[in-house]
Formats: C-alpha cells, structure tokens, sequence
C-alpha cells in the first residue's frame, strides 16, 4: 500500500499526450499487429499477446474471486445442500430457453474461435457460454440442468483455464524464449502463424476459467442449506 | 464523430443510475441495472470500443443480472433505507 503511494506519482497524467501509451508504444501495436501474428483484430493482439502476462493476471484474480465465493458460500454436506432452482411452470419460459441454450452456446463457441477477426475473444464467448448454462439452471431446475454442466464439474474448469494459460508460459520458457513468447512454441511453423496458435490457446484457456468461475459463482449462491424458500 | 446518439445512450445510462438508487424494491433495481448495462453497452460501441461493450453486453446485461437475483433470495427484497 506505501508502495503504492510512493510508485503512485510516477505515473503519467490522465489523458498526457507525452506519455509512452499515447506516443510510439500504441502506434507500434497498430502498425505491427497483424505482421507479427497474422490476426486483423489488434485488440486481440495486444490482450493475449503484447500484454499475455497482463491477461494471465486477469485471469487468476477472477479465478481467485470463484475460489473466496466457493469458500464463503459452498455447502461442504451434501445432505444439508438445497436448492433454489426448479423448474419454470410456464410453457412459454421452457420452451424459449430450450430452444434458445443451443443457439447461444454455438455462438460463444465462435465468439471464442473467431476472436482473430472479429471482435470477441475468451472472455466474452466465455461469459456468453456460462450465459446459456445460467439460463438453463434458472429455467428448468437446478436438477435438471446436471447433465449438460454438472456442478462438479465448474472448479475443475477453471482449475483447467487457469493451467492452460499458465502451461502456455511454461512450454514457452522450456523451448527456450521468455514466458508467453509464442513465436517459441516448438512445433514448426512460421512465427506469426504460431503467435496466431498461441493466442488461441490463450482464448481458450481465459475462456475455460470464465465458464468456470462464472457458474461456480451461480452455484454456490443457489444451492443453500435451506431448500427453496419463500417466494 | 456521432454526437448525438452517444448523447442519447448517455442519459439513458443516467436515468437508468438513477433510477437503479431511487426504487426500492431490489427485484426491479436488478432488471434496471441489466438495462443500466446494455446502455452502457450501446455507449461503448457507438464510442468505437466494441470488444469492451461486447464484454459488458454479456457481463453488465447478462450475468451479473442472474447472480443479483439469486442474491436477493439469501436477502430481503425490499431496501430498507
């Protein structure tokens, strides 16, 4: 917190003209992006790959903020577990989530694998997934809604996310270059096309732990020890 | 660039903020902070940053609207003060 304040003073002005962001730093992003990795969203370029080790940190505080809610809120005895959630009795409501899971889900899997080109990345496909499981726990039970997302399987999730992005880092440092440098990525290729691949890796690992944390969070707040209560 | 439809998405986002303070029962401040969040949205994507109104279309409108409805469960759905 000193630290802080002492290191505080140091930064530049809001909105200073002189300031490396607003100088050669930005123009170099837009003028190289799409040369050093083969990607037309430069958004994307700098989010996972002039900035990954930014993002990695992103990426481990939202996984941390799921780990406090799991700590704060999980039910450890499952008998004691009840839920918030059954199923809707309106037809209406049944048959519009049914019909409209499978369309979101589809679309957040090209939001993440389509980051590249338009606008969209790991994040947002990964929100827009968790998005469709939400509404699925909300609309037809928590129960029934076990066989697409199992609530067992959320924390692994983001466990999984978390290491995807991380075990990126390292196989880079094992090939020889620093962390998260993907043009090191032993496999051959040219090197904007492995920038490309790295940072889709990326994408999917930030989008694993979004998924996860996200209905993590859900779960932990629905399933209480009380059972349904009052409306 | 497109002055007036910012403008537009700007007060929508206000009066939405103000009115997410004023109501009191918190079932309808979570639906009106869904609708403060798209409009923010808007406003990021007529501002140029869609990748950010993106994020927050899904994040602010979506999300964040279930989880304040099942929080207000574990709760009280009228504000006290």
């Amino acid at each position: 917190m000193g630290l802080l304040l002492v290191a505080g003073p140091g930064l530049p002005a809001f909105g200073d003209p002189e300031s490396a962001a607003a100088g050669h730093v930005s123009a170099h992003f837009v003028e190289n992006a799409y040369l050093d990795s083969h990607t037309p969203n430069i958004v994307t370029v700098i989010i996972a790959d002039y900035r990954g080790f930014d993002t990695l940190g992103e990426v481990v505080v939202v996984f941390v903020a799921g780990l406090a809610c799991l700590f704060l809120l999980r039910r450890s005895n499952p008998q004691q577990t009840g839920h918030l959630l059954r199923r809707t009795d309106s037809i209406i409501v049944d048959l519009a989530t049914r019909v409209m899971t499978p369309i979101i889900q589809v679309f957040a899997l090209y939001v993440i694998f389509h980051g590249h080109y338009s606008p969209g990345g790991g994040f947002q496909g990964g929100a827009l997934f968790a998005g469709s499981i939400l509404l699925q726990r909300v609309s037809q039970g928590h129960e029934n809604s076990q066989h697409t997302f199992s609530r067992h399987l959320d924390t692994p999730f983001a466990i999984a996310g978390v290491l995807i992005f991380a075990g990126l880092g390292v196989v880079t440092l094992l090939a020889g270059g620093n962390y998260l440098q993907y043009d090191q990525l032993p496999l051959g290729l040219r090197m904007d096309m492995l920038r490309n691949l790295g940072i889709l890796v990326a994408e999917v690992g930030v989008a694993f732990a979004v998924v996860g944390t996200l209905v993590s969070i859900f779960d932990d707040l629905s399933c209480t020890g009380r059972g349904i209560p009052r409306d | 660039m497109n002055g007036p439809i910012t403008a537009l998405f700007f007060l929508l986002a206000l009066i939405a903020a103000i009115a997410a303070l004023k109501v009191k029962d918190l079932l309808a401040v979570a639906v009106i902070l869904t609708a403060f969040g798209f409009f923010v949205a808007l406003l990021y994507t007529a501002l140029g940053a869609i990748d950010v109104g993106f994020n927050e279309a899904v994040l602010g409108a979506g999300v964040t609207g279930v989880l304040f409805v099942v929080a207000i469960h574990h709760t009280q759905r009228r504000s006290i003060d």
